[in-house]
């Protein structure tokens, strides 16, 4: 065959160039014919394309362009001539070229007898523009081009094959029209998998270009290639095609790839350096790609695009086949009178036939329902138009807010049916989306709402795809699962449910089905206990809680009635979180609406305070008054250094006011600001530093604090402060567990350490701090020492400023001298430092107390006890503080951040203030070891333990804070008395493993306790402190281990009998602890 | 030739039947280069409207019917060279189709629907 091949391309090849005598006529012809044609082809290209040659295209037999009779009977004639011609050259192949050749001649008989039977002319005509088609080739195809064409078929059967049946498509079968649409036929309908390309095809090149502009360019390929196709150029470019489900991509067919290059080179927005080929086994599948076609289904939401209605909410009535327009119903926005401005669209409103009738009567006609007016449709209100899809945006997931507008006024009255009704119809045309396939998950409720089996409840089994199997138990028995589309089914969802809201505006929020009628589903949210309307679709049951704020509150944790700062530090309180807005009202009470980045939380809600009008601070939850204006009342929410958020009394709306310009409603505490008066304050650069911070030290200090009654009938027991009032204390005594209202000033705290403090010097009400902070560590050269790391603190010149001491009036020069290169602002505390120097010698606590009986405030002496360096005392006590002057955050930082603190204060004390305030770390703050509060006291545990050479006790090295945690395993020996955890409940140690870091205590009630170096911060275990005739334990010091009985103590200093010594032994009161005599708990 | 390819990138539909894509006036004007002999679209807007939609999908410009396996695949090798859409929704109304079957053809939807 291969020769014969050969041969046949000889014959042909020298056909083809010399144009054989034996067709010399029609040859002839041919050429100009051809040249015409190229001549034509240019034309045209410049030609507008509805300029149509008939002539030319007639000569090619291109029937379709024109049908003039005329150019039927060219073609008729024409063609018979050219399809002998080509016999020529195709009977090479296959003798079967014979016949069809007889059989068409005859078809053309039958043809002229027949006269103009169409079928048979377009057979005709068919056959006459596939030679022409073939002609067409022959006549451009350079000689070796076709040769490897022919060759190509020779070799490869299958392409032959498909060849010659697409040639010959519609041999024998005259009645049957071919040709032209040939691929109509169905005999000739080729499956497509049956055309897997072969190596003969063209290979198929991809080119990479930008994305939306793929029609751009294949349509600019195509220009260039029709151009030059004539004139000997493409001739190895069949076609270039773009998918829109392929984004970026263009592809060639071509045989090479310079001539894809070519072909696509130039035209914008390609990357021809990305040109590649389509391996042969992704053609099938690069052909086949099809962008997912939105399909519309009545009832199906849309939004209209431009226009009058741009932006609203349609609904689908019907598809108007064809496919390109549906008739859409809305809600119309008709300017009745004219009324309307230039510019502005009247606002979408039912049709209302009685302003048409005044305004336009005779435009109003009316037949069956519908209604017409000014020649729009109207029915039952909607405004009925047909637009095109183009026009449309598809999938419009409207709002359950926007569907009750819609069904507006029509659904007065029972506006929920007729919101579920619409809810319904959309649902059921939306979610043949893939929206529901993804949402349906095994184990959900659904019910099947369409098909033979409406109305049957079952649960998902699996989702496969498409494809949804429900088992459903229908009459008790359980029949195999069933599948069903998504579309058929509806999730169920029982009153009672707990549900997460998947999508929608509400997407991410949790609650509780209140009700579930048909596809709207009301819920009862989580947080802000706001009825919600949700789709049924959009539900899943789920155990989740979130925030009221859905996803907002995942991303950012915000919460209504968070306080947030905006930008600039403006403080805001969040009023209302959206998936992805948040509404705050700012200090100036403006309502913004801002995104969730651009509101930074604060640091701690918890403890803030601000500063009311008569100095005192002002705290969250207290119920204030305004001074002046509307006097309104209520209690605080949130509160900043100089705004209030207050909640009035029985309303939901919050309001803002200055600090200032509030009192507190109940007047407790107003007599207890002798300092605070307003001529005193704002000269305090520091209000806005730390000195607010302090105050916002929350509760008074002596809430949990341990006390003894001094005075009175109850004088000698022993109580827990529960709450405070004013001076009046709320004592539950140990022995009875009963709650007594003391005064103040007949109560003194129980220090850790085992001094007694008089309760009024304990903070109260967080008044202004004590001078006794100033005791020995700071004057004796501590604060000096840390002047240069701790000077930022000019917070505690709003200590100093406001602090009552008297005495204090030189105290400032001299204090602000050492460390005037710090910040001045430590100023306050060195002002004391003179009295303090004074009790420098003395215990802290010694040292504060006639400071703090001059103070009268002593919100500060609290954890001063630790802050004043002198007090070795209070290494340990240093992580008492910690717990017991608890501010509730402050156990974290006390474990993890006080080692830090130890060796770098400075840092340290940054990260205890990094919520804004210009107060970093003082180091004479950061040397207390006093609570933490994150929110912002200067307490940051900062540097080594202050220890003052004048302290009284004579503890070797105090530990720095940093090493509280270990401090317990330091000191803690088995059968010592403890207290720890957060209600301080007594325990014996029963064993230590202090280089396990493990230590377990048992409490009076018999159970154990572990205590961990994790567990340490929480627990805060202290010793109990030993009174006279108490059995001790040394735990600190030279004697370590020792027992006896405790027999008096001076000051700090005790005096206990060790056993089997009748000498009295002095002992550091802090290195005792009660021991536990019978080792069961039980002092 | 130009005329092949639509010049206005708007108002560009696909013939129904065998997917040729033109402007919507050049289907008014001249009809379909392929289909016009069965179903005449000259000069008829409203079955210029019925058989040609503008929704469609996956362009493909076919330069030479003969040899081209994208053109194969797509069934639009005995076509004329032109452009050609993959997908076009929509059907041709029933009449069409009718009468296509009178002709002996078989309307073969190219809205995807009948893949094989």
């Amino acid at each position: 065959m291969a020769d014969g091949v050969a041969d046949m391309f000889d014959d042909q090849s020298s056909d083809d160039n010399g144009y054989s005598s034996r067709e010399d006529k029609s040859r002839n012809k041919k050429p100009a014919a051809s040249s015409n044609r190229r001549r034509q082809y240019s034309d045209d290209e410049d030609e507008d394309d509805e300029e149509v040659d008939d002539g030319g295209k007639g000569g090619r037999g291109r029937h379709s362009d024109s049908e003039d009779s005329e150019d039927y009977e060219y073609i008729k004639k024409k063609p018979v001539k050219r399809t002998k011609k080509k016999r020529a050259r195709t009977n090479n192949f296959l003798d079967i070229e014979a016949s069809v050749d007889t059989d068409e001649e005859e078809d053309e008989d039958e043809d002229g007898a027949l006269g103009d039977f169409i079928v048979d002319n377009e057979a005709e005509l068919a056959s006459a523009e596939k030679d022409a088609l073939r002609h067409r080739s022959a006549m451009r195809a350079p000689a070796g081009v076709f040769a490897d064409d022919d060759d190509d078929e020779a070799l490869d059967g299958e392409a032959l094959e498909a060849r010659l049946r697409a040639r010959y498509s519609g041999y024998g079968d005259t009645g049957r029209a071919t040709a032209g649409a040939g691929a109509a036929v169905d005999g000739d309908w080729v499956p497509q998998r049956l055309l897997i390309p072969g190596i003969r095809d063209p290979h198929l090149w991809v080119c990479a270009c930008l994305q939306g502009k793929e029609r751009d360019i294949v349509l600019a390929a195509a220009r260039r290639v029709f151009q030059w196709h004539g004139k000997g150029k493409f001739e190895g470019v069949y076609s270039a095609f773009c998918r829109d489900g392929l984004s970026g991509h263009v592809y060639v067919e071509a045989r090479s790839l310079a001539e894809a290059r070519d072909a696509l080179e130039g035209i914008p927005g390609v990357f021809v350096s990305k040109l590649g080929l389509v391996p042969m086994n992704d053609m099938v599948d690069v052909v086949k790609i099809k962008a997912r076609a939105p399909r519309i289904n009545p009832g199906a939401w849309v939004r209209v695009r431009r226009g009058n209605y741009a932006g609203d909410l349609a609904q689908v009535v019907a598809v108007i086949e064809a496919a390109d327009s549906v008739e859409v119903r809305l809600v119309p926005r008709l300017d009745y009178d004219g009324s309307s401005g230039k510019g502005e669209r009247p606002a979408p409103r039912l049709f209302s036939t009685d302003e048409a009738r005044r305004s336009d009567s005779r435009s109003l006609t009316s037949r069956q329902n519908e209604i017409m007016w000014r020649g729009d449709r109207f029915v039952s209100g909607y405004l009925h138009k047909d637009m095109r899809v183009a026009g449309l945006t598809l999938h419009a997931a409207p709002t359950l807010d926007e569907i009750t507008r819609f069904a507006g006024d029509n659904a007065d009255g029972d506006d929920s049916t007729a919101i579920a009704a619409l809810a319904a119809a959309a649902a059921a045309a939306d979610i043949s989306g893939p929206v529901m396939a993804r949402d349906l998950q095994p184990g959900d409720a659904v019910e099947v709402i369409d098909g033979d089996l409406a109305g049957v409840v079952g649960v998902v089994s699996s989702v496969d795809g498409d494809v949804v199997r429900v088992s459903s138990d229908v009459g008790a028995r359980r029949a195999a699962p069933m599948s069903f589309a998504p579309s058929q089914l509806r999730k169920r969802f029982a009153a009672g449910d707990h549900v997460k809201v998947l999508a929608g505006r509400h997407s991410g929020a949790t609650g509780m089905v209140l009700v579930a009628s048909d596809s709207v589903v009301t819920i009862y949210a989580d947080v802000g206990g706001a009825e919600l309307r949700v789709l049924a679709r959009d539900l899943r049951v789920s155990s989740d809680v979130s925030g009221a704020g859905g996803q907002a509150q995942a991303i950012v944790g915000l919460d209504i009635n968070d306080l947030v700062l905006l930008d600039g530090g403006q403080p805001a309180i969040i009023t209302r979180v959206a998936t992805d807005t948040l509404t705050v009202l700012d200090d100036r009470g403006e309502t913004r609406t801002v995104a969730p980045r651009d509101a930074r939380p604060t640091r701690s809600n918890a403890d803030r305070a601000g500063v009311d009008c008569a100095g005192a601070p002002l705290r969250r939850g207290d119920t204030v008054r305004e001074i002046s204006g509307a006097r309104r009342e209520g209690s605080v929410i949130q509160v900043t250094r100089f705004v209030a958020f207050v909640l009035p009394r029985g309303a939901d709306t919050l309001f803002v006011a200055r600090t200032r310009q509030l009192e507190p409603a109940n007047t407790r505490g107003a007599a207890l600001a002798p300092y605070a008066t307003r001529t005193m304050r704002p000269p305090q650069p520091a209000a806005r530093g730390g000195r607010t911070g302090a105050l916002r030290g929350g509760r008074d200090l002596l809430v949990g604090k341990t006390v003894v009654v001094n005075r009175g009938p109850s004088k000698g027991y022993i109580g827990m402060v529960k709450d405070t009032t004013g001076d009046s204390v709320r004592v539950e005594l140990h022995t009875n567990a009963r709650m007594l209202n003391i005064g103040r000033d007949k109560l003194s705290v129980k220090m850790p350490n085992g001094d007694n403090v008089p309760a009024a010097d304990f903070g109260n009400t967080g008044q202004m701090p004590p001078p006794s902070m100033d005791s020995g560590g700071y004057a004796n050269g501590n604060s000096r020492d840390r002047g240069g790391s701790g000077s930022a603190n000019n917070s505690y010149s709003a200590w100093g400023a406001p602090s009552p001491a008297p005495a204090r009036g030189g105290g400032f020069s001299d204090g602000r001298s050492p460390t005037a290169s710090g910040a001045g602002g430590y100023s306050g505390w060195d002002a004391r430092s003179p009295a303090a120097s004074g009790g420098g010698a003395q215990s802290g606590w010694d040292a504060q107390s006639p400071a703090a009986t001059g103070g009268g405030s002593s919100g500060w002496d609290a954890r001063s006890p630790a802050a004043t360096g002198g007090y070795s005392g209070w290494d340990t006590a240093g992580a008492a503080s910690a717990g017991a002057w608890d501010t509730p955050a402050n156990t974290g930082s006390a474990a993890g951040g006080w080692g830090d603190a130890s060796s770098n204060p400075t840092p340290a004390a940054t990260t205890g203030w990094d919520t804004g305030n210009a107060m970093s770390a003082s180091s004479g703050w950061a040397a207390s070891p006093a609570p933490v509060t994150p929110g912002g006291l200067p307490q940051t545990p900062g540097g080594p333990f202050p220890q003052t050479p004048g302290s009284s006790y004579d503890a070797p090295t105090p530990q720095a804070p940093g090493r509280t945690e270990d401090g317990f395993f330091s000191w803690a020996v088995p059968r010592a008395i403890v207290v720890l955890g957060p209600s301080r409940k007594r325990g014996t140690i029963t064993e230590v493993a202090a280089a396990r870091y493990q230590a377990i205590v048992r409490y009076e009630d018999g159970s154990t306790q572990a205590i961990e170096r994790s567990s340490l911060a929480r627990l805060d275990p202290q010793p109990v402190r030993a009174e006279k005739r108490d059995r001790v334990i040394v735990i600190r010091g030279s004697k370590r281990g020792a027992t006896g009985t405790m027999v008096g103590k001076d000051g700090s200093e005790a005096f206990f009998q060790a056993d089997g010594d009748s000498a009295w032994q002095p002992e550091p009161l802090r290195n005792l602890a009660v021991y536990d005599d019978n080792n069961n708990g039980r002092r | 030739m130009a005329s092949r390819v639509p010049k206005d990138k708007r108002q560009l539909r696909a013939c129904l039947i065998c997917g040729i894509v033109q402007n919507h006036h050049t289907f008014r004007d001249q009809g379909c280069p392929n289909c016009d002999r069965y179903i005449r679209m000259r000069g008829r807007n409203d079955t210029v409207t019925d058989c040609t939609s503008a929704i469609f999908d996956g362009i493909t410009a076919m330069f030479q019917p003969n040899g081209t396996w994208v053109g194969k695949f797509a069934h639009i090798n005995n076509y004329e060279p032109g452009v050609y859409a993959a997908h076009v929704t929509g059907r041709v109304p029933e009449d069409v189709e009718d009468a296509l079957a009178q002709k002996g053809i078989t309307y073969h939807p190219r809205d995807g629907s009948a893949e094989d």
